[in-house]
């Protein structure tokens, strides 16, 4: 095979970036949020609820969703789960990296838009969620109601603290989080989101559900949607799949013909319906 | 008709490797290869290549771009290919076919693949028309003339021997070939060749049937109503979940990424991968959404016969027959198939 | 084989009927004449798929070690010398258990050879495959119920293609082995079926760890193809599937039967996978053991 380099300008789709981590904030005992940018500045300007592949080139690439963004980076907040996160962890502030993407449908913005939002959240799943909070919330008057339900297993284990608890609630959103289990500095609810989330009772009429967090909560907060007659057309929810191409093209990702990395990830429950699902 | 004498085949084969790379069906062991074509190879027509010419375009490894890492500061180098321009000789139908459905996802849907696209762009496809089936083919069940030659520039097919005693037959040089030129590319390598071409007026020979068959009038709609069937636990009891059906197959085209390291120094490279390994769907922390060998050939077999022709509009399998024949438990597509007609479905 | 035939369907029959197994291993017609693939039969009525034949030649022990049995459930199959023999290895690394299977144990003749088929063979006459010319087991070492006259082992081809290699030069060894690792797919079809490879988890999928790379190249494909080697040292039953089923026709065999023609020369003649009280030479330590560093 006759092989000639190229100076690097993401020809193949396949070939990131370089990029470098600016800033690295520890949101929890196992999550950590990157701030990504690159020489010329933001590698890409993503819509809420899409995704990139990032890379720490000896190690591996993976997809993470994005969290957020500003004018000169983009975030992503990743919990420790397996080789490449554990790695990332490690690294410190100034680490190169690998970027490519933006990857993924995103929220369906015109959708949401005009609606009263409730957004359910567990654990790192607010991560994904988040990008979104963030857009509406600089876009605040064309949103009516805007409601969080986010629960984690401890208080230590919130992510986002600052947001939750002074950002977001000051610029119009209402936030209300549990804990499965409290600590002695914890006065606010203890039990899992989807009881909590029948207790707060929302009222379905002209409201749009963005639910993202562990399988077993998404399972058991939509049976309280039903209870409470959510239409699944009403509820979107983010899925993860393990991906390598993010174009497409490497199969792995599939739910029946479409690929989490181009289709979805995000998908009305609806949707997700009339598919041969394997989650 | 235009037709080349079976003893100047070699020489017209010698004469297009001057021009350009040329990849001809030769025997390595009992398996067929195409393999660079240097004068004095000896032709392989009898049975089709052991490995599909997919390899030829989207090889088992690619490699992507190489990286250093110093410290914290890393660099990123795009490798790129720059093959010359090239030719492959004696293409069957069905891989032809299979060029076209790999087409479809590597130059589709705002991604193309630039190293495929390079690839595809650079090279002279000279197909072989069948004339006779091997055991396991069975690509007139997928819609192929396997006499049709579409796609290619040039096709090459065998000619009635006439007036021939018995024992010429055996003794004689065999069959002359017949070749149509179906592109301006093709044109011009015929124009270029045409010492060794000369009109004729005998006919090709014709296809004899295909071995297999099955139908697969409504088997999409089927499968749609069996995605919890029984069916599944039963056939995959016997697959070995080895990675052979999805390499030999022309159309399975799922790839892995990954990287080697050496020292301060690596590169990252596109391999193929299989839907039947088990770190195929596993994700970080331990969740796979495809835990079993049952939910693994499901997902090989539904992404065949429903997935990729709901999203693509065809099937994805052309019939070639290689996963039967290279099968160790002989599980392939066509029993599949077969079986999915039987299935009985439950309508609630 | 016809007859041999007519005795597994009447002693399945009843073994299921009486609910005596859950399930039966055998091998069953395929899409061609010649292919002979394997079944896997859970009703009495389902016997009529089961055949036997010239093409019968795949090993079905290694089925065992993902057969789902409950307590006191019981698997049926047939077994030919080497799958009686994959079986023994199966037990003897405590993945299956005795009292679990019922085995119809088949003598055999040497099964025929059906790879690389062109539509001018006449598959009335086929060879025989080149693992059953090496079998020094035709007949099966463990069985329930024996369907046929033993018959004489005749291991006629067992070292040849060793020797062949054993007189090359060094240089013409590394040629030799260089091209045959070559050719391998990484299909990993030889692991798959081979029953002394019985790991539940195997080093290869162990990608944290990272003891193995997938780039398809001469380094990684010996580092595969040799690890796979040392690990059924002296475990290996001589089966052949590893050669039969590898699309490439890596020459796999030959390196498993060196290292058993080393073994057996080193510390006697052994067999593994043939008496269930045999001590693996490779298990155990003598202070009289050969030690060329001595």
């Amino acid at each position: 095979m006759s092989v000639k380099t190229k100076e690097p300008k993401a020809a193949n789709p396949l070939v990131p970036q370089k990029a470098r981590i600016i800033k690295i904030v520890a949101e929890t005992p196992d999550v950590k949020t990157f701030h990504v940018t690159t020489d010329k500045g933001k590698p890409f300007t993503p819509r809420p609820g899409q995704l990139a592949m990032l890379s720490l080139l000896h190690i591996g690439e993976a997809m993470f969703s994005i969290a957020s963004q500003g004018e000169q980076h983009l975030e992503f907040s990743i919990k420790k789960t397996g080789l490449l996160t554990d790695s990332l962890h490690e690294v410190g502030e100034g680490q190169t990296v690998g970027i490519r993407g933006p990857y993924g449908n995103g929220f369906p913005l015109e959708m949401v838009k005009g609606k009263d939002l409730l957004f359910i959240a567990g654990g790192i799943g607010l991560a994904p969620v988040r990008s979104l909070i963030n857009y509406c919330l600089k876009n605040r008057k064309n949103y009516g109601s805007l409601q969080l339900i986010y629960g984690s297993r401890t208080p230590a284990d919130l992510c986002f603290k600052e947001d939750l608890f002074q950002v977001w609630p000051d610029q119009g959103l209402e936030v209300n989080v549990t804990v499965d289990k409290g600590d002695d500095n914890w006065d606010g609810p203890v039990g899992f989101v989807p009881a909590y989330l029948e207790e707060l009772n929302p009222e379905p009429e002209g409201k749009i559900v963005i639910l993202c967090g562990p399988p077993l909560m998404i399972k058991f907060v939509i049976q309280s949607l039903d209870k409470m007659r959510f239409k699944h057309e009403n509820i979107i929810t983010t899925l993860e799949k393990r991906m390598k191409c993010g174009i497409g093209k490497c199969g792995r990702c599939n739910i029946g013909s479409l690929y989490v990395c181009l289709d979805g990830p995000v998908f009305t429950l609806a949707q997700l319906d009339r598919m041969p699902v394997e989650l | 008709m235009k037709a080349i004498k079976n003893l100047l085949v070699p020489q017209f084969i010698d004469a297009l490797a001057k021009d350009m790379h040329l990849l001809a069906p030769v025997k390595k062991g009992n398996n067929v290869y195409f393999k660079t074509w240097q004068s004095g190879m000896e032709l392989e027509w009898r049975r089709n290549s052991f490995l599909p010419p997919k390899d030829l375009f989207f090889p088992q490894m690619d490699l992507l771009y190489k990286y250093s890492i110093l410290g914290q500061n890393g660099e990123i180098q795009e490798l790129t290919q720059s093959e010359g321009p090239r030719a492959i000789v004696g293409i069957r139908n069905c891989d032809l076919k299979s060029i076209t459905l790999l087409d479809k996802v590597f130059l589709s849907e705002g991604f193309e693949d630039p190293a495929y696209r390079h690839r595809r762009d650079n090279t002279v496809l000279i197909a072989y028309n069948c004339s006779k089936p091997q055991p396991a083919c069975f690509c007139t069940s997928l819609g192929i003339n396997p006499q049709g030659g579409e796609g290619a520039d040039l096709v090459l097919f065998e000619l009635e021997q006439e007036d021939l005693g018995k024992e010429e037959k055996f003794s004689g040089p065999g069959p002359d070939y017949g070749i149509e030129a179906r592109t301006p590319k093709g044109e011009e390598i015929l124009k270029k060749q045409r010492d060794y071409v000369h009109d004729t007026h005998k006919k090709a020979v014709p296809f004899q049937q295909c071995p297999l068959s099955f139908g697969t009038d409504g088997i999409l709609e089927k499968l749609q109503e069996m995605f919890e069937h029984s069916l599944w636990d039963d056939l995959s009891k016997r697959c070995l979940r080895c990675g052979i059906c999805t390499y030999v197959c022309p159309t399975c085209h799922c790839f892995d990424i990954q990287g080697k390291n050496a020292g301060e120094e690596g590169f990252k490279y596109r391999c193929w991968d299989s839907c039947m390994f088990s770190d195929y769907t596993l994700m970080a922390g331990g969740h796979d959404p495809r835990p079993t060998r049952m939910e693994r050939f499901r997902n090989r077999f539904l992404h065949k016969l429903w997935f990729y022709k709901e999203r693509y509009g065809e099937f994805l399998c052309t019939g070639c027959g290689r996963c039967l024949s290279k099968c160790p438990v002989h599980l392939d597509i066509s029993y599949v198939a077969g079986k999915i007609k039987e299935a009985v479905v439950d309508v609630r | 084989m016809k007859k041999i035939e007519e005795m597994i369907k009447k002693q399945v029959y009843d073994l299921l009927e009486k609910e005596e197994i859950k399930c039966f291993i055998g091998f069953e017609k395929g899409q061609l004449p010649f292919y002979s693939p394997p079944a896997f039969i859970t009703e009495a009525g389902q016997i009529e798929r089961l055949i036997w034949d010239d093409f019968c030649g795949a090993n079905l022990s290694k089925y065992l070690l993902n057969a789902v049995v409950k307590p006191g459930e019981k698997i049926g199959l047939a077994a030919k010398g080497c799958d009686s023999r994959g079986i023994l290895r199966l037990i003897q690394d405590n993945q299956v258990k005795r009292e679990n299977l019922i085995i119809l144990g088949v003598p055999c003749r040497g099964m025929k050879d059906v790879s690389n088929l062109t539509v001018e063979d006449n598959f009335n006459q086929l060879p025989t495959m080149e693992k059953c010319l090496a079998c020094t087991n035709p007949n099966p070492v463990i069985y329930d119920f024996l369907l046929d006259e033993k018959v004489e082992a005749n291991p006629q081809k067992r070292f040849l293609k060793v020797e062949e290699v054993e007189k090359l030069t060094l240089d013409d060894k590394y040629a030799f082995w260089s091209g045959e690792f070559e050719k391998c797919i990484r299909c990993y079809a030889c692991r798959n079926i081979c029953p002394a490879c019985n790991c539940r988890s195997c080093y290869l999928e162990q990608h944290r760890v990272g003891w193995h790379g997938k780039a398809v190249e001469l380094a990684e494909n010996a580092n595969y193809i040799l690890t796979r080697a040392i690990h059924v040292a002296g475990r290996c039953i001589e089966c052949g599937e590893c050669e039969r089923v590898c699309p490439a026709e890596l020459s796999l065999s030959t390196i498993n039967k060196k290292i058993i023609k080393d073994i057996n020369s080193l510390f006697g003649e052994y067999n593994a996978g043939v008496n269930l009280e045999d001590k693996q030479p490779l298990c155990y330590y003598h202070s009289d053991d050969p030690d060329e560093f001595r």
